[in-house]
């Protein structure tokens, strides 16, 4: 059983509270107790769990080791690390890293008035355990796995997405994490871990050209239709590869087809049929092993290597001749695996710290979460490692990442510690490939998540940070135990779904416009019931804007018009598709739309503070520290208090803080 | 950001006078024959000055082009392409006055045959959604870290602005997703996500005074901010503000408001996402805006095709032929091109009740902008399975839509990085679709 978790995050607020606002200064909190490893099922067993403690002398040592990499790429082509940064500019660009969001002006002054020589080290130790830290991660993954609520078309995503947050804010490790999902049984409203299967289950092959690129980077895409034109991959490397999956079925088609006569016999009219629909769908979507690899070549195959129709032989891929002598290869023969063992086989091979690409992937993909841009670009595509901006510096990143056990926490804090990372961001230019040796990161934009949760944050408070959505405990109370299709066992997962007190179409996952579109004062009480019935943690706060949680805690992804859409947010049908452009929407949503409300409106928490400071110099002073995370200068401070004098409200002043460029960019 | 701009957003929000002198002015520029300036520090303007080599019939008649894109994967045989034997669909096959055959999925579709150009030969290789859809949205195969323009993108750089404050490329139920490409931001496509809101947050909030302190104030600080990270996407955010304000005292305003068409007509259209969609399209490229791409999702039908056709099938087949039979009316048709594409077809044998993905054959719909009508180019071999003649890439589109708009498609650009671009990956456009 994983935590719930609300269950982990109040494990943090009982930290946090206990030590209020000082916990900044203080020494970080004891991460939350990691799930219990849960991979050694179908006998493939995890590597061993990583050394207690990451003491500060090896975090030292190993981000100057990532550092030396980067300095010999910069000298190599006469280039040099850019300036360090100050407190300021790294306190903000560290929590948008790490907890998603802006610091609050509380822990901005806490953070500003410690002394301790070490203190950047230890805020990246409180922040990468800090509830915020989970959201930002599943954000992240939600984007490079395409999570969506309404899963494949059929199914919800709930019970999922709760299962991935749980992990996350536990720090499972992001091999295990992987193995999980690969090998996970049962169903989809049972085990979170299915959903990435059952994510495709209609499409199993491009969900397998997904997974090869996603995973390891691999861009097998073109091989699943005919040999790659460039590359080495063929069409019957991908048919090798995808007949892993070959035994395993994603769909209980003999209970279906029970639950098809029981709904025509009429015995069932009494439960709307949505619910029914979704019921039977939520329960039939499962993944099961079986005794036969089924996974043939395609009608159209056209090459001498093999005859259309015929059976496939599962092997892995390997990106060099030598790859195959590596102990990533040696878990036995795939050929002769039993069937049911296919899947767990791959699983082993995938997440082997030597495999060739798995660790490489998943440490280039986290660089380009920091710097703006991966080692090596683009991040589905690292066949080559040759072509990376630093092959050497991948290459350290690899090592680091099986160092730390593809603890993802303990990477970051390597990252997050080095001084390539701690120096002066680099305007982007329009970049040609390759030629960036991030000589600092990149000047970029807030991910529409980060923007959102800053500003709800302004808005609500910090307390926003503990709110979780449960929807998945709804989406359980569909479990209709065995898929015994009967008029009893539907009546009763109906009656369960209702005790719930989510809305049919809430569960549903489309168009719950309530949780977004509509303010409080506009929904009727049970329509209010339900969207309180989906959190824990703490009461949402509503606005014109909508319910005010943070984007991991709303549907997925957010409604199109929602402000997470307009500022880039993904529409989880394609990988890695977050967006960082402007556009004339977003800017009219910031000038004009409820969003401004949120900051600049009676309800807003920073404003209330700033309206409490006694002179206007303070009052200005905490709105530009809540906004830039910085003081404001004498002449920027003259500007605003003249402007205050001359008509203008602290409001006003709120409203030109969220629409300046200084707000969304990071530097 | 322009300060002027700023002010004057406020100062007059609607004057209409304003408007009709730009509209007049805009008219005595198009009696000239001059197209309306490229966006000043358009790094690319001169490469647009050269005109195009090869001219024919067709060349430059569509004045706007409005594309349906159909994501998920249109299939060929159960619309457009229909075959009998063993390729056969669950709809019937039925004859049409223009002498082609559709399926009975598409009864609306089937009364305006005669106004459409189909392509059955379009072919491609790749069956990953991602991948094909880019390809077929920019008629490039996604390469290294580039990205490439839309359609619309490209006929702003090389026709510059085709309003004064209403933007030249429009995408309707979609994200912009870098559709400006290596093109500045200001190429970038205005999404619209739902139809039937229009532009929302279009209105100004609190009083004039008001508001000249506000932009005041935050001019000053872009201002500083600007000089201390000079950063090319701080500097796009500024003129996105610019755009905005723009637009916001715009009287043109009105081009997004579906109320003020007549209910029937939005009825005719289907009141679905798609519907709506294609007629805001319509009104839209009336008022100016030269480039509108409307999507449509749901069209991977892997299962219950049957259910799936009668659905998102039908809400097409309704908003598509409203649509060209609304420009036809108005008078609109032979200078819109209007064309349905989508990424890939269906393969020939059925899965269950579904089809899986076929990107070797598949079928688009031209109509207008000088295209034949009541046409087909191309043709696929007896099962559907793969062009028999005339094959059609998705480049040989883009290269297709780009001579019907007037285009120098066979002239190179250079981007940013010195990399040689041309639209359509310098694909030669298909003559033969038309008049």
């Amino acid at each position: 059983m994983n935590p719930h978790p609300h269950a982990v995050k109040s494990v943090w607020l009982s930290v946090a509270l206990a030590l209020g606002p000082a916990v900044l200064a203080a020494d970080a909190p004891a991460p939350p107790k990691a799930a219990p490893n849960s991979a050694s099922k179908n006998g493939v067993s995890a590597p061993p769990p990583p050394p207690a403690v990451q003491t500060n002398a090896q975090i030292r040592r190993q981000a100057d080791e990532i550092d030396r990499l980067v300095l010999a790429g910069l000298k190599a082509k006469g280039q040099s690390l850019n300036a360090p940064i100050s407190e300021e500019v790294f306190l903000r660009r560290v929590c948008l890293d790490t907890i998603g969001r802006l610091p609050t002006v509380e822990e901005a002054e806490a953070y500003m008035a410690d002394t301790r020589p070490d203190k950047r080290t230890r805020i990246i130790g409180w922040l990468l355990a800090a509830p915020g830290h989970g959201s930002h991660q599943f954000n992240w993954l939600a984007d490079l796995l395409r999570i969506r609520d309404n899963l494949n078309n059929q199914g919800a995503g709930f019970v999922y997405e709760n299962w991935l947050k749980a992990e996350l804010d536990a720090n499972r490790p992001w091999d295990a994490l992987v193995r999980d999902m690969l090998t996970a049984d049962g169903k989809l409203c049972d085990q979170g871990a299915t959903g990435f299967l059952l994510r495709d289950a209609d499409m199993p092959l491009d969900g397998a050209s997904y997974m090869m690129s996603t995973l390891l980077g691999a861009n097998l895409a073109c091989a699943q239709c005919h040999d790659h034109p460039t590359a080495d991959w063929s069409q019957k490397d991908f048919y090798q590869m995808a007949a892993f999956f070959g035994a395993t079925s994603l769909r209980d088609d003999k209970s279906a087809k029970q639950a098809q006569i029981l709904g025509k016999s009429g015995a069932v009219d009494a439960i709307p049929q949505p619910v029914a629909r979704r019921i039977v769908s939520n329960n039939i979507l499962r993944v099961q092993d079986g005794h036969r690899q089924k996974l043939v070549l395609p009608a159209n195959y056209k090459y001498p290597d093999g005859k259309p129709g015929a059976a496939v032989t599962p092997a892995f891929v390997a990106w060099t001749l030598d790859d195959a002598k590596g102990p990533a290869y040696r878990l036995g023969d795939p050929a002769k695996a039993d069937p049911p063992r296919l899947r767990a086989t791959f699983a082993a091979w995938l997440t082997h710290p030597d495999n060739p690409r798995f660790a490489a992937n998943i440490a280039n993909r986290e660089w380009k979460r920091f710097f703006g841009v991966a080692v090596q670009e683009p991040v589905g595509d690292i066949d080559d490692l040759s072509l990376g901006a630093n092959p050497e510096l991948l290459a350290g990143l690899t090592k680091l990442m099986r160092e730390v056990n593809f603890d993802l926490r303990r990477f970051e804090t390597v990252i997050l510690n080095t001084r390539a990372y701690q120096s002066a961001a680099t305007p982007s230019a329009r970049l040609e490939q390759n030629a960036y040796l991030f000589n600092g990161p990149l000047v970029r934009r807030m991910s529409a998540a980060q923007a959102w949760d800053s500003i709800i944050v302004m808005g609500a408070g910090k307390e926003v940070d503990l709110i979780c959505e449960v929807r998945g405990e709804a989406q359980k109370a569909a479990n209709v135990p065995g898929n015994d299709f009967t008029k009893e066992s539907m009546l009763a997962a109906a009656k369960r779904l209702e005790a719930t007190g989510l809305m049919p179409r809430d569960f549903l996952g489309k168009k719950a416009d309530a949780l977004s579109k509509r303010a409080m004062g506009e929904m009727n009480a049970k329509q209010a019931a339900s969207v309180m019935a989906q959190y824990v943690g703490g009461r949402p706060k509503f606005g014109r804007a909508g319910v005010m949680v943070r984007a991991s805690e709303m549907q997925q992804p957010a409604p199109e018009t929602h402000f997470l859409r307009m500022f880039g947010q993904s529409d989880r049908q394609v990988a890695c598709t977050e967006a960082y452009e402007g556009s004339i929407p977003q800017t009219l949503s910031l000038m004009n739309g409820p969003v401004s409300d949120i900051v600049a409106g009676r309800q807003s928490v920073v404003l209330e503070a700033a309206k409490s400071c006694k002179t206007q110099e303070a009052q200005v002073e905490r709105l530009y520290l809540a906004f830039f995370t910085r003081k404001p200068s004498a002449g920027e401070t003259a500007r605003a208090v003249s402007a205050l004098k001359n008509g203008l409200l602290l409001s006003d002043l709120a409203w030109v803080l969220l629409n300046a460029h200084e707000f969304l960019f990071v530097r | 950001m322009n300060r002027d701009l700023l002010k004057q957003a406020f100062r007059e929000p609607h004057a209409p006078g304003h408007s009709r002198r730009d509209f007049v002015a805009r008219c005595a520029w198009a009696a000239f024959g001059l197209a309306v300036m490229p966006a000043v520090g358009d790094a690319f303007a001169d490469a647009a000055s050269a005109g195009p080599a090869v001219r024919g019939a067709g060349f430059g008649k569509a004045k706007r082009v409005i594309v349906i894109n159909l994501q998920g994967g249109l299939s060929h045989l159960d619309s457009f392409d229909p075959k009998g034997g063993a390729s056969k669909g669950p709809g019937e096959t039925v004859g049409t006055k223009a002498g082609f055959q559709l399926t009975s999925f598409l009864p609306e579709t089937a009364k305006v045959a005669g106004e459409l150009t189909v392509i059955r030969s379009m072919t491609a290789k790749v069956g990953v959604h991602e991948t094909a859809q880019y390809l077929i949205r920019t008629g490039f195969e996604p390469r290294g870290t580039l990205v490439h323009p839309n359609f619309g993108a490209w006929a702003q750089h090389y026709l510059g602005a085709s309003h004064a404050t209403l933007p030249s490329n429009v995408c309707i139920n979609h994200g912009a997703e870098h559709g400006n490409g290596f093109f500045p931001a200001s190429h970038s496509p205005l999404p619209i996500f739902d139809a039937n809101q229009g532009l929302p947050n279009a209105k100004p909030q609190g009083s004039l005074a008001v508001a000249e302190k506000r932009l005041d104030l935050l001019h000053h600080m872009d201002q500083d901010f600007a000089a201390k990270v000079p950063d090319a996407r701080v500097r796009d955010y500024g003129s996105f503000y610019d755009e905005t304000l723009k637009l916001m005292k715009s009287a043109d305003l009105k081009a997004f408001d579906l109320t003020q068409e007549d209910a029937a007509l939005r009825d005719g259209y289907g009141r679905t996402r798609l519907g709506q969609g294609c007629l805001l399209a319509r009104r839209l490229t009336e008022h100016g805006v030269r480039y509108v791409e409307v999507t449509s999702g749901g069209w991977d039908m892997h299962k219950g095709l049957e259910e799936a056709m009668g659905e998102t099938g039908a809400d097409f087949d309704k908003a598509f032929a409203a649509l060209i039979a609304d420009l036809k009316q108005r008078g609109l048709l032979d200078s819109t091109l209007v064309a349905v594409v989508t990424e890939f077809g269906r393969k020939p044998e059925m899965e269950g009740d579904g089809r899986g993905h076929h990107p070797a054959a598949f079928s688009t719909v031209l109509a207008g902008g000088g295209t034949k009508r009541g046409f087909v180019y191309g043709a696929t071999d007896a099962k559907g399975y793969a062009p028999a003649e005339k094959p059609v890439t998705p480049s040989e589109l883009h290269a297709t839509l780009a001579f019907a708009a007037g285009l120098p498609f066979e002239q190179e650009i250079k981007t940013d990085e010195g990399r040689p671009m041309a639209i359509g990956n310098k694909a030669k456009p298909v003559l033969g679709v038309f008049a």
